[in-house]
């Protein structure tokens, strides 16, 4: 199973908007499947999914990344960010093909 | 020509002096952090008569400039023992600025214990007044009084009773256009100062005050064109923007998601209750009431990016501003409390009775993790800051002296802290970044000292990419120009459209330069903020800082943070790498003599 997190205005494309709930998509994980995929699959438009976070992890290349079981994605909009998250530790090109 | 103001406490007198010419192009923390390297001895007692508590508006407050109502206070810090800016937005610094004040300096101290005074500042002149009668009282009556006494609309800087009794956890507040307390430099217990000055509060009306003279008005109107230009575009900072939606708020969901939301005195990275007091959350219950409560509100005249709120009781009435990211944090979250009227009212106490909402939820979590409250336990949290702190009890003291203090007198040993000072919402051990910052700032744990600007500006390796520079040239980096920015009157939040908008950075700068008539280029800015951190650091040596100040806490180095289960494992190296000046950028310092 995967979890994919939903903030802000994409929380609307799960059908929960109310704020004080999750709003939290699982998808059944299958080989190969890339975080975008997952997204269109839910019916988010790629070009509002601006920031990507794999398990807590800041990922700048986030939509291209393929998922595994277990995984926890956090999708926030172009409105959601602040210049902190280029303090976070990018992932390394180790972790990301592990 | 600006002066600056000396008001002395001993002999109850005031003076206008011309501005030294090693001053005349220092504004904000660039001014108080001279000041304060130039007169206050390192090893004086923080509450004795030799500190001195000084206030600097920035280069271009009282201008047209955007954002750019942010006044300095400095001075010798009795929460770290080193030197201390705290900056907060509200009335005063343009109307300091406009009443052609560069800084006003307060020393010396009272013959008589327990009297305190109230200084007013208009275009005649300043006088100290007798303030007896505000004495004991919370910030919100406080500015009620005064704008009855001195007229609506006058700027108030002023301290609670956390202030009046010397606690190392009051802050400096400011008011607002609505006369609300709780605009405030909260941090290091610079309202401790004030209060050894018996200073109760400072009225400042700047009618028929001469206002702020432009150099060269041409390039002063180029650079606000940029910065304007960068802001109302940049998603962080435009309308409708992250902060003007959700405030700085919006940063709830995404350290939570990030793992490095500080949640129960520091013991985990995730909140469960994260999306009850989010940004989206609290914007959310602000519209729904529908009263006087409101989002996207100014802290002060000009602020063209409006990242504050009014909170709204259930019944709409207006509660307290400002419901922001570390106040929210501090006493929510880090205290496992996760209920947005709760924590309204824990924000509220705090700015009444004249403490920091930070140190203060530091500080709560530590005693609940001493066992003196269970975690989640909101109404004793109201009661220690209603019933204690507001009344000086014993343990009000301990309480009111902060976190480390209260670990001390507990037995507490995981405190979250540096150089005695509260660690802000940002889990050192999810992101290593700002631990840096944390470590090595002039200032103690503080997260407004590691900002970004794109690091060619800065001159700290020449690469694009932040993450391929080390952790010590960034946050060095980082720290100088937030120095920088500090001392401009802008609020820190225009670095978040300069740090993407290169002409944005240019327009900041050069509104400076058309301010003050010098011809300052990005670096001549970026070199100015290596300055003043650089006095920061030398003052601090001499009141006795080491390298073992540098360091976080002994717990995060050790005890693994879920969800990542990971320590602050950055090498002590390159922590001693921050401040080692020979290893600071040539191209953009020169040569710096140790």
């Amino acid at each position: 199973m995967i979890e994919i997190h939903l903030y802000g205005d994409l929380r609307r494309y799960i059908g929960q908007e109310d704020p004080r709930q999750d709003a939290v998509a699982f998808l059944n994980a299958r080989l190969g499947l890339t975080v975008a995929e997952a997204l269109q699959e839910l019916g988010v438009p790629l070009d509002e999914a601006r920031h990507i976070f794999i398990n807590g992890l800041y990922d700048p290349e986030g939509l291209e990344r393929k998922l595994q079981d277990g995984d926890r994605v956090g999708v926030f909009p172009r409105n959601m960010t602040m210049p902190h998250i280029r303090l976070f530790a990018p992932r390394t090109k180790h972790e990301s093909q592990a | 020509m600006a002066k600056l103001l000396r008001v002395n406490m001993t002999d109850l007198s005031v003076r206008f002096e011309d501005v030294p010419e090693k001053y005349a192009l220092l504004g904000g923390r660039g001014l108080t952090s001279s000041i304060i390297y130039d007169e206050v001895p390192p090893l004086c007692h923080p509450l004795g008569p030799d500190n001195k508590l000084v206030i600097a508006p920035g280069i271009v407050s009282g201008t047209k400039a955007p954002t750019s109502g942010r006044t300095s206070f400095g001075g010798k810090s009795p929460l770290t023992g080193g030197i201390k800016e705290s900056n907060a937005g509200g009335l005063s610094s343009q109307k300091i600025a406009r009443l052609g004040i560069k800084a006003i300096i307060v020393e010396g101290q009272p013959k008589e214990k327990g009297r305190f005074y109230v200084l007013r500042v208009d275009k005649d002149g300043a006088r100290l007044l007798p303030a007896d009668h505000l004495k004991g009282k919370g910030m919100y009556e406080v500015c009620d009084l005064l704008w009855k006494e001195h007229g609506e609309g006058v700027a108030i800087i002023g301290i609670g009773p956390a202030g009046e009794m010397l606690m190392s956890a009051a802050g400096i507040c400011v008011n607002d256009q609505e006369n609300t307390a709780g605009r405030y430099a909260g941090r290091g217990g610079l309202g401790a100062v004030m209060g050894s000055k018996g200073l109760k509060a400072i009225v400042i009306d700047d009618r028929g005050g001469p206002g702020v003279e432009i150099k060269n008005p041409e390039l002063f109107e180029q650079g606000i064109k940029k910065l304007t230009q960068a802001s109302l575009t940049h998603d962080v900072t435009k309308k409708g923007g992250a902060l003007n939606t959700y405030g700085t708020n919006v940063l709830v969901n995404i350290m939570n998601e990030a793992g490095g939301y500080p949640t129960r005195n520091f013991s985990s990275g995730r909140f469960e209750l994260a999306s009850q007091i989010s940004g989206e959350t609290k914007a959310e219950i602000i519209h729904k009431r529908n009263g006087e409560g409101m989002t996207g509100h100014p802290c002060h005249p000009g602020c063209i990016i409006q990242c504050s709120d009014r909170w709204a009781n259930p019944d709409g009435t207006f509660k307290v501003s400002v419901m922001e990211y570390e106040s929210v944090w501090a006493l929510g979250a880090n205290c496992g409390i996760g209920d947005l009227d709760k924590i309204a009212d824990l924000i509220w106490l705090c700015n009444d009775i004249g403490v920091d909402t930070i140190e203060m939820g530091d500080t709560i979590a530590v005693a609940m993790e001493a066992g003196l409250l269970p975690f989640g336990d909101a109404d004793g949290a109201i009661r220690l800051l209603n019933e204690e702190v507001r009344h000086g009890t014993p343990l009000g003291r301990i309480l009111g002296n902060g976190c480390v203090f209260t670990g001390r007198a507990f037995g507490v040993t995981r405190v979250p802290a540096v150089k005695g000072q509260g660690m802000p919402a940002y889990e050192p051990r999810a992101v290593k970044g700002i631990g840096v910052t944390y470590a090595t700032s002039t200032m103690g744990a503080d997260h407004t000292a590691g900002y970004t600007i794109a690091p060619e500006i800065l001159g700290v390796g020449g690469k694009a990419d932040p993450f391929a520079v080390q952790k010590a040239d960034l946050s060095r980096a980082f720290q100088a120009t937030t120095a920088f920015i500090d001392s401009t009157g802008y609020c820190l939040f225009d670095a978040f459209c300069v740090l993407d908008i290169p002409e944005g950075f240019e327009g900041m700068v050069e509104s400076c330069a058309g301010v003050l008539g010098v011809n300052w280029t990005t670096q001549d800015a970026i070199r100015l903020g290596y300055e003043i951190i650089r006095k920061e650091r030398l003052f601090n040596e001499a009141a006795g800082f080491t390298r073992a100040h540098d360091r976080l806490p002994d717990f995060m180095t050790k005890e693994p943070l879920p969800p990542h289960n990971t320590v602050f494992d950055v090498p002590p190296e390159e922590l001693d790498a921050v401040y080692d000046f020979s290893k600071w950028p040539k191209e953009v310092v020169g040569e710096v003599a140790g």
